[in-house]
């Protein structure tokens, strides 16, 4: 298991490489230059030139990608153009946000959708099944940023109990945090919850047909205990697989939750980032990006031998 | 003894009284009463005023720095930081003198060196100080309140340009700070303005914080605009950066915010029907739409083609398209802001309409060569601007190509020489604040700089000379008759056509008085009730 993990842990590094050549020449032919934005209205010609020099910009494509990598590889990701802040020190800022809307989505999601995708499969066919379809459809259809407004309208407008906007630091109160999140968490959820329902009754439907699952009512075991705790651990596979994916989606920065909710996370850094030309900022968050998503990959990987006995590496 | 259905049941519902209870209600909790929490119309991105002339970072700016003069509503020059301001006879020496008291964040005295190396700085981006700096022979430092500056020619506009409110304001920095490179930005943010930067809790795109300065020492005059006493009467400042105006309309209706700077003209209907919120005008003298040639390509090389455009446009079009109502916007037929001291509205006529359009096009020549418009998406106030251009100019009958992008592709598309087949372009749009643009040394619109000069390189010799004319002109009447001949150069030769004047909202809570209004939000005067 050891060396499973530290040959996927090796194999990060082609991959950031191939990233960051990709994202460095990416934003090298893309429009737009952080000069002509730092440089104001009124900059003239020279004005231009100067500060792509000392930016550095004006250097030949390679000498600038082998100088950035140096400094990747020393992990230091460089400076922001713009608020001249470290982006290691921009990620931080950003980091715990970003992670707890993800675990607190990821918790709604998972208590809603397992026992919604349990039930439809148990009275499949059914009006109840139907109903969960149909939800689940809605949760993919209606746009996130449609669910916030009216959370936000109905429950911080109207009656008080969230605030419309922000993010409180877990250092002032670990459930002043949560509770600054449950709005955006809700209403990123439904897609997963979605998703997560549809996977496990399609995983459980598949299951619930096998010949173990017939004994074990033959011999009357109940219908709770069928289903929560001898069907449903047979689906941990498809079910951890679509989990993870969700993390790794949602670990890039829920770019339209964070913008309603106004909270300041990974995906607006990124967005910011990128409509400012800040170069330094994009490629460090990209990179980090790229490293993190090979790292769930990899406990999602680990998570499987433990759903799932026959699964050893 | 409880089960796992039971224990499971009961957490949950302790965890949702817990979380929905009015007492953990985040508006009211964990904010001391004198905190002050605004809302940006643009994120703060540019922390160095004197490199940028972003209107954001100029409100940042007047929070940390202070100028030697400043303007009242009549945009009249006052004295700020300085005690007073004297021309000697033959108008080439100023000598200035400092007030007594006047401290940086970092305890260090302002001293008539930290001055000049300030304007010394300032002189070398913005466009009055560069005319200032064109006749500096020296600045002179007899003691250290005392700042003499000797010209090689008269400057009677001295304390107007010092005293500029906008793009970009002569604020003082300390000498070491504004010995920076003027293309670089400054790294330590240190003034000796009412309130001081809190590096340690700014959050670039998220949050900005101030907290008062208590060495700070105001004038006695009552507060207009940026001159009198910059009285500050909360202990905390803080920028709340939302960039969706919805969720900014609801954090300032739910209490969590008090100020909003510019809330989308659709939301307005909804704030004033808030009882807590009221609605007011930010700068009186508003702001301009501007739609800008590149008079260095085809067709808009042509004076006979830009004026073509000129005679078809219909400023209600515009101003509709950015959702304003007839009283929050003023047809101004002319190339500078109405509304301005000494401007004429309609000094050289009205537009004809369509059919003269088509008519001057004819006789001008065009050969339907294609015009390409850059059209900013993603900024509010523009991007309705792209789409009636277009259709206007189709219209008129011109070959159009609408090309929409972000703004920073149109920042850096516009920098570009080259004819359109090659990646060039014909118009682009954008808006300036009226106080920027309302004199001939300004009005970087309408300079016939060239080359030189900005994006659109328009290249006109007689204004030029112009703008240097009323910049020396002996006498106020002479001076009049000189800005009104610039203004009616800016219609016959039409580097730009003006699209509206139109003001702009601001929306606070009604626990907040006192607000000073100007061209930029000031956090002076404003008090909590």
């Amino acid at each position: 298991m050891l060396n499973y993990i530290v040959k996927r842990i090796a194999a990060t590094i082609p991959v950031v490489i191939v990233v960051g050549l990709f994202i460095f020449g990416l934003l090298f032919v893309a429009p737009g230059d952080p000069a002509t934005i730092l440089a104001g209205e009124q900059a003239t010609a020279q004005d231009l030139a100067q500060i792509r020099q000392e930016l550095g910009l004006d250097r030949p494509f390679l000498v600038q990608f082998f100088e950035w990598s140096g400094q990747v590889a020393q992990g230091n990701l460089g400076r922001s153009i713009f608020s001249k802040q470290p982006v290691t020190v921009l990620i931080a800022q950003r980091l715990e946000p970003t992670l707890l809307l993800m675990a607190l989505t990821m918790v709604i999601s998972v208590l809603v959708g397992v026992p919604l995708g349990v039930i439809a499969a148990f009275k499949h066919g059914g009006r109840l099944d139907t109903f969960v379809m149909s939800a689940s459809v809605l949760g993919f259809s209606v746009p996130v940023f449609v669910v916030g407004y009216i959370l936000a309208y109905v429950f911080a407008l109207q009656l008080g109990w969230f605030p419309a906007q922000g993010y409180t630091p877990i250092a002032e109160g670990f459930w002043r945090a949560v509770r600054s999140l449950t709005l955006p968490a809700i209403a990123l959820s439904g897609v997963y919850s979605a998703l997560i329902a549809r996977t496990g009754r399609a995983a459980m439907l598949d299951i619930l047909s096998q010949d173990y699952i017939r004994t074990a009512r033959a011999k009357g075991v109940s219908q709770w205990t069928v289903l929560f705790v001898h069907a449903l651990r047979a689906c941990g596979v498809p079910l951890l697989t679509v989990i993870g994916m969700g993390v790794a989606l949602l670990i890039g920065g829920a770019v339209v939750t964070e913008t309603v909710f106004s909270i300041p996370g990974l995906g607006r850094l990124t967005v910011d980032a990128i409509l400012q030309r800040d170069y330094p900022v994009i490629q460090g968050v990209v990179i980090f990006f790229s490293f993190l998503y090979v790292l769930v990959n990899l406990v999602i990987d680990l998570l499987y031998t433990f759903v799932d006995p026959r699964i050893r590496y | 003894m409880m089960n796992r259905k039971d224990f499971l049941r009961r957490a949950g519902l302790a965890g949702t009284a817990v979380l929905v209870s009015p007492h953990f209600a985040l508006a009211q909790v964990g904010r001391p009463k004198s905190t002050l929490k605004f809302v940006p119309a643009n994120a703060l991105t540019i922390l160095d005023p004197i490199i940028t002339t972003a209107a954001v970072s100029i409100t940042h700016g007047y929070c940390v720095w202070d100028t030697l003069f400043g303007v009242n509503g009549k945009l009249e020059p006052k004295p700020q930081m300085a005690e007073s301001g004297v021309a000697s006879t033959d108008g080439k020496t100023w000598t200035i003198k400092l007030r007594d008291g006047l401290f940086f964040h970092d305890g260090q005295p302002v001293r008539s060196k930290d001055c000049v190396a300030s304007l010394e700085r300032w002189s070398k981006r913005d466009v009055s100080g560069i005319a200032l700096a064109k006749v500096v022979e020296a600045y002179q430092t007899p003691d250290d309140r005392t700042l003499v500056i000797k010209l090689k020619s008269p400057f009677p506009r001295m304390l107007h340009v010092l005293g500029k409110p906008h793009s970009s304001p002569a604020f003082i920095m300390p000498e070491r700070v504004a010995q920076t490179s003027p293309t670089q930005a400054i790294t330590e943010i240190i003034g000796s303005g009412p309130y001081r930067f809190v590096a340690k809790e700014y959050v670039p795109g998220s949050k900005v914080v101030y907290e008062k300065f208590e060495k700070y020492k105001p004038r006695v005059e009552p507060a207009d605009w940026t001159s009198g006493g910059k009285v500050v009467n909360f202990d905390r400042l803080e920028w709340v950066i939302i960039t969706d105006a919805s969720t900014a309309a609801n954090a300032l209706q739910n209490g969590e915010v008090d100020w909003l700077e510019t809330p989308l003209p659709d939301l307005i209907p909804v704030l004033k029907g808030n009882s807590n919120v009221k609605v007011g005008i930010n700068d009186p003298y508003g702001l301009i739409g501007v739609l800008r040639f590149n008079s260095s390509q085809v067709p808009f090389n042509n004076p006979k083609v830009r004026q073509a455009v000129w005679e078809a446009v219909n400023q209600t079009d515009y101003m509709g398209a950015l959702g304003l109502e007839k009283n929050e916007y003023e047809v101004c037929h002319s190339n500078y802001p109405c509304g301005m001291p000494g401007v004429k509205n309609g000094i050289s006529g009205k537009p004809g309409g369509l059919e003269k359009a088509k008519k001057l096009l004819k006789e001008s020549g065009y050969k339907g060569e294609r015009v390409v418009i850059l059209n900013p998406t993603d900024s509010a106030n523009l991007a309705p601007f792209g789409p009636v251009t277009a259709d206007l100019l189709k219209r008129i009958g011109f070959n159009v190509e609408l090309q929409d992008m972000d703004w920073g592709t149109v920042t850096q598309r516009r920098t570009s020489k080259e004819p359109v087949d090659k990646g060039g372009w014909s118009i682009f749009h954008t808006t300036w604040p009226s106080v920027a643009t309302g004199d001939p040394l300004l009005n970087t619109n309408v300079r016939g700089q060239g080359q030189a000069g900005w994006f659109g390189w328009f290249d006109d010799p007689q204004t030029e000379q112009l703008s240097n004319d009323w910049l020396n002109a002996p006498d106020a009447t002479q001076q009049q008759k000189l800005f009104e001949d610039a203004q009616r150069r800016a219609m016959d030769t039409m580097p730009i056509v003006l699209l509206g004047k139109f003001i702009t909202h601001n929306a606070m809570r009604k626990t907040l008085a006192g607000n000073v209004q100007g061209s930029a939000p000031y956090f002076w005067g404003v008090r909590r009730t």
